[in-house]
């Protein structure tokens, strides 16, 4: 299935965005796994605008948004 | 993975290695104090790649794959870090900070025997020797 | 003495008199150094009714006992004492170059009192120590003080400097070392204008320390310094600053937007952005002296209404505050704000903060043009912002500056109208740029106990809230999540004491990131000598908390005062954080329950601080 992954913020540096075709039954953890965003990192991930618990399956046509908590002061 | 050819190796080695360190006295009673039901899980390495220590009422008993009751504390990690937090090569705290550990359950107790990874690498550098596997030694 | 020198040098500007002296070496090992050793000695030698602003005031800047070591992140220091802004407990912390070069000089810290009757500086050069005339810097901005004070004594002196605001007495008016590194918070600009003292100069001829295991430092020191230069987060704030990750921020909720109404602005986020700034505006990265992070900008703005000269840039807070705060998405404008509040001598946070009052009282018509002497307040107007707004409050001029630099509740408390209702601070000192409703419960929570007020830096909660942070050695093995209150006050505990240590040991955030707790006690122990175990480091860090909530006491607050304004814990009104509760009492509850302290009367106990070895300072209050 395609989906658009949308890197946010810091997250650019591990990913561009772009549509990417995955595997059905692909969930957001396996994918930030698989983007090689390092495991340290508290991720966030919103699908078409609404935030997501990491292990739902994600859909044809989703639109991801990854973003992670990690701030300066 | 780096340092092992399959799933089974890496399993080998840490058992052997639980087996030697468990005969030296101070790793022996720390380990005790631990007293936990601890799950080493590899399994991101293949479905087998893992082994338990039951170190609880006082005594040590340390078996393959995942324990029948339920873990006291669960370690997830790659056999290659496996690898070389044995070798004292992987500061464990700073790897669960880095996320390359995950924990379930509090580790504390075992992470109060950190100190002493300097011993254990010396032990599981002589396993290894033992197992025939001198090239997989961490220099 | 190891690390410290155990020397701090006694100003009465009045007398014009400098003395050497020396602190009990019980107070180091007890109160660790920076602003926890400056709290110890404001308590027994301060006069703690003074006014701020009055002679009587004491002023201390202290070093921690890592000042001079050639370690990432140990180059900050300490100001402290009664604040201007809000009348209690205050202290603020600096990077940049000042703290190793007093540290060489041979002085752990400075204790001023008095008033000079002319504009005066501070000159150390080891030994020789004087007060000498600033009659030619007084009116000028910081700018152009520091480049000439370079001139004059050399480029290698390193400079504290106020501006205008502080000579002016703004309430929020800052200290900037090399005219880039800031003392924010708190007001202490003011206090130093106060007093006539416009610079502060130092000059080591060496750069000797003495430290107490010289081998197993060399070892420990190598070890820390690449691990913090080769952390991610280290790379990513080298790479684009501390503003790196702020678009993520803004779907977490945590970006304050238009004064805390709203949690969520999408082209904002891409707008601000450590990596906008760095594809747009950035020239070269900064650092403070010896930190492989380098997490300081320079900037050039070549073009535009907010093109600014190769210089300072901001970082996260100033992009914020001088940004979504005040309802602007445009980064240039955040850049030439940011400088003038450095030249002006202005806390950014402080200063956007009353800026978004303002804003928002202009909007709801709470204030009238009558009111701000003409000045349009609309939001995101930075034009105004910059050309009238901030000249305006530095030079304390026309109704605006009178209205607005003495801060946002000040000012609300003067308009009435119910406008204190949407302050956004704790204790009198307006919040930074963390909305506690996305960026963490336990935010709100460590804000509100602060002693100085509301701040992200007393502690790391924000880190912990993050995930950033694992201390099994002291039980500390929670995963927070933010928007929930679970594990929060056990949470705010670790950091409440380790917040402490840090801003003691005077080690930046950004850096001691990488420091394991049994790290923590290796450095003082084979640094300073202080002879400690985990268990004795973590209750230093509490004493330090405790002694700073006993001088709050004497201030008047009580347990009450341990508060946010509504403003910013009603439920978010957009954004990821919307509708969700904080359930601050319960938490701040069970936060006092743990640390032993009094829920009416907002103090330790009588019992725990005797049991901290503070039965004296416990006589003062109980």
């Amino acid at each position: 299935m395609k989906i658009r992954i949308i890197p946010i913020g810091l997250i650019k540096r591990f990913a561009d965005e772009r549509e990417i075709e995955v595997e059905a039954g692909l969930t957001s953890r396996k994918l930030i796994a698989d983007l090689g965003i390092p495991a340290e990192l508290k991720m966030v991930s919103f699908v078409n605008g609404t935030r997501i618990d990491l292990d739902n399956e994600l859909r044809d046509g989703d639109e991801v948004r990854l973003v992670t908590l990690v701030t300066g002061g | 993975m780096e340092y092992w050819k399959d799933e089974t190796e890496p399993i080998k080695a840490f058992l052997k290695l639980f087996e030697n360190a468990s005969k030296d006295e101070e790793l022996n009673s720390g380990l005790k104090k631990v007293n936990q039901l601890i799950w080493f899980d590899y399994t991101e390495d293949g479905p087998n790649c893992s082994f338990n220590v039951d170190c609880r009422g006082g005594e040590i008993k340390v078996a393959a794959g995942k324990p029948e009751g339920k873990p006291d504390l669960v370690m997830s990690l790659s056999a290659d870090d496996a690898h070389r937090s044995w070798s004292n090569k992987l500061n464990p705290v700073m790897a669960i900070t880095r996320k390359k550990i995950r924990v379930k359950g509090s580790a504390t107790g075992l992470l109060k025997l950190a100190p002493k990874l300097k011993k254990v690498a010396v032990i599981y550098e002589k396993t290894l020797k033992e197992l025939g596997w001198e090239d997989k030694i961490m220099k | 003495m190891h690390g410290n020198t155990g020397k701090i040098l006694n100003v009465n500007l009045i007398a014009g008199e400098i003395r050497v002296a020396t602190l009990p070496e019980e107070y180091y090992r007890a109160y660790i150094g920076g602003s926890g050793l400056a709290a110890k000695v404001f308590w027994e030698l301060g006069d703690l009714n003074a006014d701020p602003l009055s002679p009587e005031a004491m002023l201390i800047f202290m070093n921690g006992p890592f000042a001079g070591l050639k370690l990432s992140g140990a180059s900050r220091n300490s100001v402290a004492g009664r604040s201007p802004l809000t009348g209690c407990w205050g202290d603020s912390s600096c990077g940049g170059y000042f703290a190793p070069e007093l540290r060489y000089a041979g002085y752990d810290g400075i204790v001023i009192t008095g008033k000079a009757n002319a504009p005066s500086m501070l000159v150390i050069e080891d030994d020789e120590v004087r007060v000498v005339s600033a009659a030619e810097y007084w009116g000028k901005g910081i700018e152009e003080v520091t480049r000439r004070i370079k001139q004059r004594y050399g480029k290698s002196y390193r400079t504290l400097a106020i501006g205008p605001a502080g000579e002016n007495l703004v309430k929020y008016a800052l200290i900037l070392n090399e005219g880039h590194h800031a003392f924010g918070r708190a007001g202490f600009g003011a206090v130093m204008g106060s007093k006539n003292l416009k610079a502060i100069v130092v000059k080591a001829k060496n750069r000797d320390m003495s430290i107490a295991e010289p081998k197993k430092y060399e070892a420990l020191r190598k070890e820390l310094n690449s691990k913090i230069k080769d952390a991610l987060a280290s790379q990513v704030m080298h790479e684009n600053g501390t503003a790196a990750n702020l678009e993520g921020g803004v779907y977490t909720g945590d970006v304050p937007i238009r004064n805390f109404t709203s949690n969520f602005w999408a082209e904002m986020g891409e707008a601000l952005t450590g990596g906008t700034l760095t594809e747009r505006f950035l020239t070269k990265q900064g650092a403070c002296a010896f930190c492989a992070i380098a997490c300081k900008r320079v900037v050039k703005v070549e073009e535009g209404p907010f093109a600014v000269s190769e210089g300072p840039g901001p970082e996260y807070e100033t992009i914020v505050a001088l940004g979504s705060l005040v309802g602007s998405m445009d980064l240039a404008a955040a850049c030439k704000a940011g400088r003038l509040c450095d030249d002006l001598g202005l806390d950014t946070i402080s200063a956007g903060g009353t800026i978004a009052w303002a804003m928002e009282a202009f909007d709801r018509g709470d204030i009238s043009l009558e009111d701000t002497g003409g000045v349009e307040m609309r939001w995101g107007d930075m034009e105004t912002v910059i050309n009238t707004v901030l000249p305006s409050i530095a030079r304390k001029e026309g109704k605006l500056g009178a209205l607005l630099a003495d801060g946002s509740v000040a000012a609300a408390k003067r308009i009435g109208k119910r406008s204190i209702e949407y302050t956004a601070h704790s204790k009198g000192l307006e919040a930074p740029m963390h909305d506690p409703r996305g960026g963490g419960h336990g935010l709100a929570l460590t804000y509100a106990v602060s002693p100085r007020g509301a701040c992200h830096v007393a502690t790391p909660m924000l880190f912990m809230e993050m995930g950033a942070c694992y201390y099994p050695e002291i039980g500390f093995e929670y995963e927070l999540e933010p928007m929930t209150d679970k594990n929060k006050p056990e949470a705010a505990v670790t950091a409440v004491e380790l917040g402490s240590i840090e801003n003691s040991a005077c080690l930046c955030q950004f850096a001691d990131r990488e420091i394991s707790i049994p790290e923590w006690v290796d450095l003082f122990n084979v640094v300073a000598g202080y002879g400690w175990d985990m268990n004795e480091m973590m209750r230093s860090g509490r004493r330090v908390f405790y002694i700073k909530r006993l001088m709050n006491h004497v201030y008047g607050l009580k347990a009450a005062d341990d508060n946010l304004t509504s403003r910013m814990m009603e439920p978010a009104r957009d954004g990821e954080p919307k509708g969700i509760e904080i359930n601050f009492t319960g938490m701040k509850e069970k936060f006092y329950s743990l640390i032993d302290i009094d829920p009416e009367r907002g103090i330790p106990t009588r019992r725990i601080l005797e049991e901290y070895g503070m039965s004296e300072e416990a006589k003062r209050v109980w």
